[in-house]
C-alpha cells in the first residue's frame, strides 16, 4: 500500500468535502498514539477502545468547525483530552489497571508467564507512579510522552504557555525519577 | 546564570531528540554547570524510561472497522438529509407554482402589467410596473415557503430558485407579446420577488411557531 504522504490539513480538508478514505488515512496515521495517550490516561483497555472510537467520531460529527488554521493534531487531541477530562468526572477517582484488564493488555503469545508477570508488576508500578502525580502533571506527560505533542501543541490543548508546559513537565519527570527510582 | 534560573528551563533544550540542539543561554550555562548537566541527564533519563511502561498493545482492528463503518453510515445520512432538504424546498416551489398559474388565470399578466402601470403612473416603456407585476405573481412561493414550517433560510432560497426556474419558460411564453426588455424586467420581477416573499413565507412560519409556545 503506497505510504500516504498528503498533510493532516490537506486530507482535513478532504474529509470537509466528503471523502471517507481521507478520513481512513487520517485514522491510520493517528490512532495509535491517541489510543496509547487514552490507555495511559485512562488504565483501562475497554474504555480506552471505545473512547478512542468516540473520538474519531467526533472529529468527523464537527468536522465543519475545525479551522484550517488550526493543527490537526492538536484539536484531535483536545478532543481525547476533553472526553478523558469527562470519563474521570462520572467516575470517583483515577482506576489503576486491574489484573483481569492487565493480563489482556499484555496479551502476547510468546510471552511466559514469568515475562507476563513481570510486564504486570512493572505495569503496576508506571501506573501508580503516575496516579502519585497531580492531574495537570500527569496530564502533560502523558500528552508529551505518549501522544508524541509538542511543549507548544499541549499548552494550546490545556490553555497554557509553552514555558509552562516545559516548567510542568520538568516538575513531573523529576518527581517520577524519585518515584521509579532504578528500573 | 545561576542555576535556579536554569532549572526550570532545562527542557528548553528538548529531551534527546536528534533535531534537538542546545543553543541560547540555557544551553551556554550547561556548557560550564555539570549539575545543570547531570539533571538533564538525568531528566533524559526518565523521559526514555518511560518507554519501558509495557502493555501498550494497538487497539484491535475492530475498532477500526467500527469507526469506519460508522462514519460511512453517517455520511450517507447526511446525503439523504439534504436531498430531503430539497424535497421540501421542491414541494414548497410547486405549491408556489400551481397557486401563481390560478393567479395567472384570475388575473393575466398583461392585466396586472396595466394596472402596475397605471398605480405607478408609468409609460408604455417604463420597466418597473413589469418588474412589480414580476414580483406580485412570486406572492404564492410565501404560501409554500409558510407550509414547511420549520424551514430555513436556505430552503426558501432553493424554494424561489426552484419556483422560477419550473415557472420561467411558461411565464416567457405567455409574454411573448411583451417587448424584449419589458419581458426581462417581469421575469427578473419574478425572481426576485419568488425569493423575496419565500423569506416572507418563512418569517411567517416562524412568527406561527413562536405564537404556538407562548404560554
Amino acid at each position: 500500500m503506497p505510504r500516504e504522504t498528503r498533510s493532516d490539513e490537506v486530507l482535513m480538508d478532504e474529509v470537509r468535502a466528503g471523502s471517507p478514505t481521507a478520513f481512513e488515512a487520517l485514522y491510520d496515521r493517528h490512532h495509535r498514539r491517541v489510543f496509547t495517550f487514552l490507555l495511559r490516561s485512562l488504565g483501562e483497555r475497554r474504555k480506552a477502545e471505545d473512547l478512542l472510537q468516540e473520538t474519531f467520531l467526533r472529529v468527523f460529527a464537527h468536522r465543519e468547525g475545525w479551522r484550517p488554521s488550526a493543527a490537526f493534531r492538536t484539536w484531535l487531541f483536545t478532543i481525547a483530552r476533553n472526553l478523558v477530562v469527562d470519563e474521570f468526572r462520572r467516575r470517583s477517582g483515577a482506576r489503576v489497571l486491574e489484573g483481569g484488564e492487565l493480563a489482556e493488555t499484555l496479551a502476547d503469545p510468546s510471552a511466559t508467564p514469568l515475562e507476563r508477570a513481570e510486564a504486570g508488576e512493572l505495569s503496576e508500578r508506571f501506573q501508580a507512579a503516575m496516579l502519585e502525580l497531580p492531574p495537570s502533571h500527569r496530564e502533560v506527560v502523558l500528552l508529551c510522552r505518549f501522544g508524541g505533542l509538542s511543549a507548544e501543541e499541549v499548552a494550546e490543548i490545556i490553555g497554557a504557555s509553552p514555558g509552562a508546559v516545559r516548567v510542568t513537565l520538568h516538575r513531573a519527570l523529576r518527581r517520577l525519577r524519585d518515584l521509579l527510582g532504578e528500573l | 546564570m545561576e542555576c535556579d534560573g536554569v532549572r526550570d528551563r532545562l527542557l528548553d533544550v528538548g529531551l534527546g531528540g536528534a533535531e534537538d540542539s542546545p543553543a541560547g543561554d540555557v544551553a551556554s550555562h550547561l556548557e560550564t554547570c555539570a549539575d545543570c548537566r547531570a539533571e538533564l541527564e538525568a531528566l533524559r533519563g526518565t523521559w526514555a524510561l518511560l518507554d519501558r511502561w509495557p502493555g501498550a498493545a494497538p487497539p484491535p482492528a475492530a475498532v477500526r472497522t467500527r469507526v469506519l463503518r460508522e462514519v460511512r453510515r453517517r455520511a450517507l445520512r447526511e446525503s439523504v438529509l439534504a436531498l430531503r432538504g430539497w424535497a421540501a424546498a421542491a414541494q414548497a416551489a410547486l405549491i408556489g407554482i400551481a397557486a401563481s398559474l390560478v393567479l395567472s388565470l384570475l388575473v393575466p399578466y398583461p392585466l396586472l402589467v396595466a394596472w402596475c402601470r397605471q398605480a405607478l403612473q408609468g409609460s408604455d416603456v417604463d420597466a418597473l410596473p413589469y418588474l412589480v407585476a414580476g414580483a406580485a405573481y412570486g406572492i404564492p412561493v410565501a404560501l409554500g415557503v409558510w407550509l414547511l414550517r420549520h424551514g430555513t433560510a436556505v430552503r426558501a432560497v432553493e424554494a424561489g430558485v426552484l419556483f422560477l426556474g419550473i415557472l420561467a419558460p411558461y411565464v416567457i411564453i405567455q409574454c411573448r407579446e411583451f417587448a424584449p426588455t419589458l419581458q426581462v424586467a417581469f421575469v427578473s420581477g419574478l425572481g426576485l420577488g419568488a425569493v423575496l416573499w419565500a423569506f416572507a413565507g418563512l418569517w411567517l412560519a416562524r412568527l406561527a411557531t413562536v405564537d404556538q409556545v407562548r404560554p
